[in-house]
Formats: structure tokens, C-alpha cells, sequence
């Protein structure tokens, strides 16, 4: 079993019980660095203040959105923080909106409600198998053969 | 400016962006809720010792949120019709993946077949969408069959034409056929209603939004959907995908 106990996270939710379950299912994986924001403009602040190994943000917040997010982190100027993992953490069954954010730049999409379980495979999967990380074009983030028209946050991006 | 057009707003398009919009909101406030009794109940199921007595009430409760996140992503896929992405895809091989998955789950007696003649041929789709068609049908076939012995039988293949569509066309059309109880003429004609069920017989849960969300998601691929049924002598769904997109049609 990979060992995430020293490994720092950050979940950004803007809904309470969501962030208390994340945070109570990576607690069981002996996760003990858990940073919460309740919205991604407090997550790119604690990003830029700590190291933090792993994000796991939602889409739909008041605010910025976990797409908007990504793509800032996405093109911020310190590596360090440009190539963190991302992993989504949304209830949207929506699979425009899982499009959209792999084409933001993020390693992974798993859509609530899922176990404790489930997100520690999907946390695993994205530590021990990272994609390269590719800056082309606007799109920054792992790489993948994705044809991002429509996704490329030039236009609006549709709400979730 | 005498040149300035005005677009009268077609009052069905609004109601149903609405209603599609109140459901994703739905789907999503749900989904949040549903959030911490999924992962909690099973976090604490995982850590009970094999014999506890509240191992039993437990998986009742995760079984119950389970189906009320199905139920969830029904009722979402019956509303969205719009917002979701297309790709290419072979129906073929998402057909096999659905049946390899209930291949393993279905009562003894009962033998699930697939049958292939359009292997490779891709249309346009949401392969999330379409997988959970596939799965509620399959699901209602198995059901259809009351947990006596018999076959369902799944085939993807070519059709030209289809009774009632006007103009040439090329589909793939995928066929769940089962040989189970089968449904009289009044249970045909409310098929597609919202809600409509006769699955509490026999305390067989249903949402009643199996069929339903097949129209909308058919409806959404440029598609049809056509059923066959006689009580006592099994159900025929036949789902038909035009091989080009819409956008490829000629004017």
C-alpha cells in the first residue's frame, strides 16, 4: 500500500460536509496534512504560502470555478506549483464537464459520491503513474490527445 | 435600425434549458448530500468484524445510496439534453463492456448472449450516457425474466432503414431482446412516462425513469428508439444511432 502519510493535500469545496468526508477519507489512508479552503481564490493563497503535493478542488463553487483554478495553476510561473496533481472531486455526472477540466490541465476526475477507497486508487494511480508534464499552445498540464476546441477557456466555459 | 432582426424566443426551448438546469442543480446538490453517507457508512462497514449484527442494516443503507445516486444520474440524463460532450465511439465494444459487467451477476438459469455484426463501425455519442442506457436495459431484461431460466440476448448491427423514418439513413442499432414475462398493450402505452413503473410488484424497486431517460438520450443522439413487447412472450428494445452526426447530414 503506497504510504501517504507525509504527503501534504489541499481540498478546496465550498460545501462543509463535502470537505469533512475528503478530508475524513484520506485521514483513513493516515493522510495527517490536510489543508481546507471553502473557495479556490483561498486555494491558490494557501498554495502559494505551503508545499502542498496534492489538490483536490470541485467545479461548481461561488466564485472562481476548479476549472478557472486549474488553469491558474496551470500557468503559474513556479514549477513547483504549475505541475502539482489536480484531482477534481465534483457531483456533476456531467461529461462535458469532466472535458472540460481534463482539457484545464488536471491528472484526474473522480465524481462524488465515491468511498474512501475510490479516491485513494485515484490518488495512487495519478502519484505512481504521472502523465509528463507538457506546455503547448494555452494548454498546460499532462499530456494527453485531447481536442480541447470548445474547452480551450478562450470563450466562455458553460456553467456546470 | 430597420435591419436589426428579432428572434422570438421558442417558449419550449426555455422551458427545457430551465428544466434542464434545475435538474443539474439538483443532480448536484444530491450528489453532495449523498457525499458523506456513501463514504462514511462504508468506511465504518470496512472496519465491523465479519459476524457484527449490524453488518446486515449497514449494506441496506449503502445499498439504498446507491440506488439513489443511479436515480440521481437518471434523472439528470433524462433532463440535460444539451450540455454534454460527443465523441466518436464504437457501440460495439461499449455494448460488450456493459454485458461483460452483468455477465457475472445474473441469476443461475439465466444466459446473457452477445451477438456482434457492426464491430467496427463509430458514431457519434456520450459514451457516459449511452453506457447507462445499455446498463438500465439489460437491467430491466433480467428483471423481465421474474428469476426463471431463459436468454437475453444483446446484438449491435447495420440497418438502412427504419419503419416511420423518413429519408435514407444508415444506423447502428443495438437490440436487447429478452424472453421474460413481456407487458400488455396498457403497460406499452405509458412507457415513456416519467415515473411510470410497474416494478413495485414483486418488491422489486424501480425509478421508473429507465425508458424515459432512453427517449431523451436518444432523442439527444439524433436517434430512435423502438419497442416490441407481448405479455408471455418476452420484450425486443431496439435503440437506433444514425451513423453520421448531425452535423454531417446534408441540408
Amino acid at each position: 500500500m503506497r504510504d501517504l502519510s507525509e504527503m501534504a493535500f489541499l481540498v478546496i469545496d465550498d460545501n462543509a460536509f463535502a470537505r469533512q468526508t475528503i478530508a475524513e477519507c484520506l485521514r483513513r489512508y493516515n493522510v495527517t496534512k490536510i489543508h481546507e479552503a471553502k473557495d479556490a481564490l483561498t486555494g491558490i493563497n494557501i498554495v502559494n504560502e505551503d508545499h502542498i503535493d496534492v489538490i483536490l478542488v470541485d467545479i461548481d463553487m461561488p466564485g472562481l470555478t476548479g476549472i478557472e483554478f486549474t488553469r491558474l495553476i496551470r500557468h503559474d510561473d513556479d514549477r513547483r506549483i504549475r505541475e502539482t496533481p489536480i484531482l477534481v472531486v465534483s457531483g456533476h455526472p456531467d461529461d462535458f464537464n469532466v472535458k472540460g477540466a481534463l482539457c484545464a490541465g488536471i491528472n484526474d476526475f473522480v465524481i462524488k459520491p465515491f468511498s474512501a477507497e475510490t479516491l485513494y486508487k485515484h490518488i495512487v494511480n495519478v502519484i505512481e503513474k504521472p502523465l509528463p508534464f507538457v506546455q503547448d499552445g494555452d494548454y498546460s498540464g499532462p499530456k494527453r490527445n485531447l481536442d480541447c476546441s470548445g474547452h480551450d477557456g478562450k470563450g466562455e466555459d458553460p456553467k456546470p | 435600425m430597420n435591419e436589426e432582426r428579432r428572434t422570438e424566443p421558442d417558449p419550449q426551448t426555455h422551458v427545457a434549458q430551465a428544466v434542464g438546469a434545475f435538474a443539474a442543480h439538483v443532480a448536484h446538490s444530491l450528489n453532495n448530500v449523498l457525499f458523506p453517507i456513501v463514504a462514511m457508512t462504508e468506511m465504518v462497514l470496512e472496519d465491523l468484524p465479519q459476524d457484527s449484527p449490524h453488518r446486515g442494516r449497514l449494506d441496506k443503507a449503502v445499498n439504498a445510496a446507491h440506488r439513489m445516486q443511479d436515480f440521481i444520474t437518471r434523472i439528470h440524463a433524462v433532463s440535460c439534453k444539451t450540455n454534454f460532450h460527443m465523441e466518436r465511439i464504437v457501440l460495439a465494444d461499449l455494448a460488450r463492456e456493459c454485458v461483460d459487467v452483468f455477465r457475472n451477476n445474473v441469476p443461475p438459469g439465466l444466459v446473457l448472449k452477445m451477438g456482434v455484426e457492426a464491430e467496427v463501425t463509430e458514431i457519434s455519442g456520450s459514451p457516459g450516457r449511452i453506457r447507462s442506457l445499455l446498463n438500465a436495459l439489460i437491467e430491466n431484461a433480467v428483471e423481465a425474466m421474474d428469476d426463471r431460466a431463459g436468454t437475453i440476448d444483446v446484438s449491435v448491427s447495420h440497418t438502412s432503414r427504419v419503419a416511420g423514418w423518413t429519408g435514407e439513413e444508415e444506423f447502428v442499432t443495438v437490440t436487447v431482446r429478452d424472453d421474460g414475462k413481456g407487458m400488455d398493450a396498457e403497460t406499452l402505452e405509458h412507457l415513456y412516462q416519467p415515473f411510470f413503473t410497474t416494478k413495485q410488484e414483486n418488491d422489486q424497486l424501480g425509478t421508473g425513469l429507465g425508458l424515459t431517460m432512453a427517449y431523451a438520450i436518444m432523442v439527444s443522439h439524433g436517434g430512435r428508439v423502438q419497442i416490441e413487447s407481448h405479455p408471455g412472450a418476452g420484450t425486443k428494445v431496439q435503440l437506433f444511432f444514425p451513423c453520421r452526426p448531425k452535423s454531417e447530414k446534408k441540408r
